[in-house]
C-alpha cells in the first residue's frame, strides 16, 4: 500500500482489510454470497473478530450510501451552462475582433510635429536675480530674514466699511464729549500732576542742616546780631545791655 | 494510471465536439451534455451537499469542458476528465462558499416536491406510506450529513466508489492518485464513516427493518 497524503484529520487506517474493499462493493450491489466465506478466501486465513466486526459495518455504510436516490439534473441547469457558453462565445468573439482589427501606419504628419519638437531650443531656466538678494540676506541676518519672510506672508487688512461710516457720520466720540466732562477731566489731570510736584519737591528741596557750637559768656559781649541776642535773652531770662 | 485509450466509449461524440467548437451549446455539445449533466450534477450535489452549490459547480463544470475539449488528447478516459473536472469544481465551490451544513431536510423535501429540477427519484412514492418517506428522506439528510463531515478527499473518493460506482483504476484516473492510495483512502474513509454512519445504518438498516 502507498503512502497516502491525506489530511491530517484524517484518520489512520481501521481494521479493515484493503483486500476486502471489492467484496464490500459486490456485497451492497447484491452481488455478494457468503461474503465472510469469500472474505476469509481472499484474506487466506480467518478474519479476527476485529476484522468480522469491520467488515460488517462497512457493508453497513456501503449499502447506506449506494441507497442514496439518483438525483435528475434541474432543467435550470442547462439555461446557465448555455448563458455562460454564450458569454463565453461574445468574450470569444470580441477577443478575436479586437485581434482581427489592422495594424495602421503613423501618419507622415507625426515625423513633422516630432521634428519640430525635437529641434526646439531648450534653454535651462535659470533662477531669478531676486535670488541672490534673498539668499544673501538670509545669510547675513538669519533673524532678521525670517521674520521679513513670516511678516511678509501676513494678509494685508482691509479697512472695514464701518469706518467710512463712521467718517460720514461726524464727529468722532472726542469732539461729542460734554464740556462738563471735558473740564472735569482737566482738573483730574492737572490735580495729578501737583499732586506728583508735591510728593517730588520736599525731596528736592531738603535742606542742609549745620550746627556751630559757640560759647558766650554774656549776650552783650558776644558778636551776636540784635535778633539772637533777643531769642538767647528769652531763654536764659537775661537782660543784655545791663 | 491509465495510459492513452483506444476505446474511449465517448471517442466519436468528443471528436465531434472538437470539430465544431464554435456551435456554441447546440450540436454534438448538446449531446455529450445531456449524456452526463446527471453524473455531474449528482458527483456534484453529493460533494457540495447543496442545491445551490451543485448548480454552480456543474455549470462551472461544463464551461471548463466546453473550453478545453479541444485540447483533450484521450490520454486519460473522457468520462474520468469530466469527473475530475466536476470534482474539482465541487472541492473548489464548497471552499468558497464555507458551507460546512448539509442539505437540509427542508431542503431535500422541497426539491422532492412536484417533477422539478432536483426531484428526488424515488420511484414507488405514489404507493410509500407518509411514515416510510419521512424516514426515507431522514435517513438521505444523515447519510449526506456523514458524507459532509468527511474530508474533501474522503468525500470525493465515497462519492466516486459508492454512487458513481466507478472502479479502483478509473478513481485513480478522475483522482490522479495511485492505485494504492486509492485503496487506503477508501479505507480510512470506511474508518471515517464509523463514528458518523455506523449508527445511521443500525438505526434505519436494522432496527427500522
Amino acid at each position: 500500500m502507498s503512502a497516502d497524503p491525506s489530511s491530517p484529520n484524517d484518520p489512520r487506517p481501521g481494521p479493515l482489510p484493503a483486500v476486502w474493499l471489492d467484496l464490500i462493493a459486490d456485497e451492497a450491489n447484491g452481488r455478494g454470497a457468503d461474503v465472510i466465506a469469500r472474505a476469509a478466501e481472499v484474506l487466506g486465513r480467518a478474519p479476527t473478530d476485529e476484522e468480522r466486526s469491520a467488515l460488517h459495518r462497512a457493508l453497513g455504510h456501503a449499502v447506506a450510501l449506494r441507497s442514496l436516490a439518483r438525483l435528475d439534473a434541474p432543467v435550470s441547469l442547462e439555461g446557465r451552462v448555455v448563458a455562460g457558453l454564450e458569454a463565453g462565445h461574445r468574450q470569444d468573439r470580441a477577443v478575436s475582433l479586437v485581434g482581427s482589427l489592422p495594424r495602421v501606419t503613423a501618419p507622415e504628419e507625426l515625423d513633422d510635429l516630432v521634428r519640430d519638437v525635437a529641434e526646439q531650443d531648450v534653454t535651462e531656466p535659470t533662477a531669478p536675480a531676486v535670488l541672490d538678494r534673498l539668499v544673501a540676506e538670509r545669510i547675513g541676518d538669519p533673524e532678521a530674514a525670517t521674520v521679513r519672510s513670516m511678516t511678509g506672508r501676513l494678509d494685508r487688512q482691509g479697512a472695514p466699511s464701518d469706518l467710512d461710516e463712521r467718517m460720514l457720520a461726524g464727529p468722532t466720540p472726542f469732539r461729542r464729549l460734554s464740556l462738563a466732562r471735558w473740564a472735569a477731566s482737566v482738573a483730574a489731570a492737572v490735580m495729578l500732576v501737583v499732586a506728583l510736584r508735591l510728593i517730588e519737591t520736599p525731596e528736592a528741596e531738603e535742606p542742609t542742616v549745620e550746627f556751630r557750637i559757640t560759647r558766650i559768656d554774656s549776650l552783650a559781649s558776644s558778636g551776636l546780631s540784635s535778633v539772637d541776642r533777643v531769642f538767647l535773652s528769652s531763654l536764659t531770662g537775661e537782660t543784655f545791655g545791663r | 494510471m491509465s495510459g492513452p485509450l483506444r476505446t474511449d466509449p465517448d471517442r466519436e461524440l468528443v471528436l465531434e465536439c472538437q470539430a465544431d467548437l464554435g456551435e456554441g451549446f447546440g450540436g454534438a455539445f448538446r449531446r455529450l451534455y445531456d449524456l452526463y449533466k446527471d453524473r455531474v450534477y449528482n458527483v456534484c450535489y453529493r460533494i457540495t451537499g447543496s442545491a445551490t452549490d451543485a448548480l454552480d459547480a456543474s455549470q462551472e463544470t461544463f464551461g471548463i469542458v466546453h473550453r478545453k475539449i479541444g485540447a483533450f488528447r484521450f490520454e486519460s478516459k473522457f468520462s474520468s476528465w469530466v469527473y475530475r473536472i466536476a470534482v474539482n469544481a465541487s472541492i473548489d465551490i464548497k471552499r468558497r462558499s464555507g458551507t460546512r451544513s448539509v442539505a437540509s431536510l427542508e431542503a431535500l423535501q422541497s426539491s422532492n416536491d412536484g417533477d422539478g429540477p432536483g426531484a428526488l427519484e424515488i420511484k414507488d412514492e405514489a404507493t410509500e406510506a407518509p411514515t416510510a418517506a419521512a424516514s426515507r428522506h431522514e435517513l438521505e439528510v444523515d447519510i449526506q450529513r456523514a458524507i459532509d463531515r468527511l474530508s474533501p478527499k474522503m468525500r470525493s473518493i465515497i462519492v466516486l466508489r459508492y454512487l458513481e460506482s466507478l472502479s479502483y483504476d478509473e478513481i485513480a484516473d478522475v483522482l490522479a492518485i495511485s492505485l494504492g492510495t486509492v485503496k487506503s483512502r477508501l479505507s480510512r474513509a470506511h474508518a471515517a464513516l464509523d463514528r458518523e454512519l455506523t449508527p445511521i445504518v443500525d438505526r434505519h438498516f436494522i432496527h427500522g427493518g
